[in-house]
């Protein structure tokens, strides 16, 4: 059973969706689910957690009242994140707290990242796209999300969900596996995949591990200099 | 010749091949030669000064080429290369 940890989901939509249904099958209890946009018809097919009668209701609201309902303690903040505004933002928080990282917003993630290596919180960071999907928990000391990419991609060469088409169970599937990364981290079992990059090839069916060991030069070395990547022990045990 | 993996967003260059061969005894070299046979991948990876992108990743055997010798990392024939770029999206 997963304890009573705060996780923190950014984005309730196709990620961050089936990210609290994964949260809440794994036994979280206390959710703080983050968006600002509104159901739309469009999204319903992957957006799992709203149905026709939600459409124009804002997806934070929906999600946590959903969540209350499988007797939860759901918070809903439905307010925009900007990366320049994230710090101070996430500070509020529990320090224990596991953050979910499931926007679609590039400068966000590394905005969260760098934030969550800042005040050393546990982090859970996904992207999906078309048929690809990557997942990787960061914890005070590991190596993180900017170790493995230095920079967000620039929008120019980032291609729209229609051109790069989007499969919502490709994207689920990334998004119950970052709740599964979550889940672990507040159990202290995801020792082993903390600082790796998971890469989803779900068109292929391979799943492999890059990373895990922190860049020299990256910015989260200057908060953890002289630590070393937390100890390995069993990852799912 | 080492087996080289190609990422969805760039197979468009590849002829929708996801893996492709190439003869080169460096990433530097392995780079010209995917750029000879499939003109215009190379700009995707690479900037301007022929540096790999900081959102791209090029893994050798798993290993990431900037914990080895960057361009300059031996590429061998079994060898399997695999280039990462970084995802944008998720809803
Ligand atoms: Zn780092």
């Amino acid at each position: 059973m997963t304890p009573d940890v705060q996780f923190v989901v950014l984005g309730a939509g196709g990620l961050g969706c089936p990210a609290l249904l994964g949260l809440r099958a794994g036994g979280a209890r206390r959710v703080v689910v983050v968006d600002h946009d509104r159901v739309e018809r469009s999204n319903l097919h992957r957006q799992v957690l709203y149905d026709l009668g939600d459409v124009g209701a804002p997806k934070a609201e929906v999600a946590a009242a959903t969540l209350r309902r499988a007797g939860l303690e759901a918070v809903a903040h439905p307010i925009k994140l900007t990366p320049e505004a994230f710090g101070p933002w996430l500070s509020g928080f529990e320090p224990d707290a596991i953050i979910v990282e499931c926007t679609d917003s590039p400068a966000l993630k590394f905005a969260c990242n760098d934030a969550c290596v800042a005040q050393r919180r546990r982090l859970v960071l996904g992207a999906a796209l078309g048929l690809r999907g990557h997942a990787i928990a960061v914890a005070p000391g590991s190596a993180c999300y900017r170790c493995v990419f230095e920079t967000p991609p620039p929008e120019a060469l980032t291609p729209s969900c229609a051109e790069a088409g989007v499969l919502g169970s490709a994207v689920g599937v990334t998004g119950f596996f970052l709740a599964h990364l979550a889940c672990a981290l507040a159990q202290g079992q995801a020792l082993e995949a903390v600082g790796r990059l998971y890469e989803l090839s779900l068109g292929s069916g391979i799943i492999r591990t890059i990373g895990g060991r922190p860049r020299s030069g990256c910015r989260c070395r200057a908060v953890h200099p002289t630590e070393s990547p937390v100890s390995t022990t069993a990852v799912f045990t | 010749m080492a087996t080289v993996r190609i990422p969805t967003p760039l197979r468009k260059f590849t002829q929708g091949k996801d893996e492709v061969t190439i003869a080169a005894a460096s990433v530097r070299e392995l780079l010209a030669n995917l750029e000879a046979t499939y003109p215009g991948i190379k700009e995707r990876i690479c900037d301007e000064t022929g540096a790999v992108r900081r959102f791209v990743n090029v893994f050798v055997a798993d290993e990431d080429i900037r914990f080895l010798e960057n361009l300059d990392t031996a590429v061998k024939d079994a060898d399997e290369v695999s280039i990462v770029p970084a995802i944008a999206g998720g809803r």
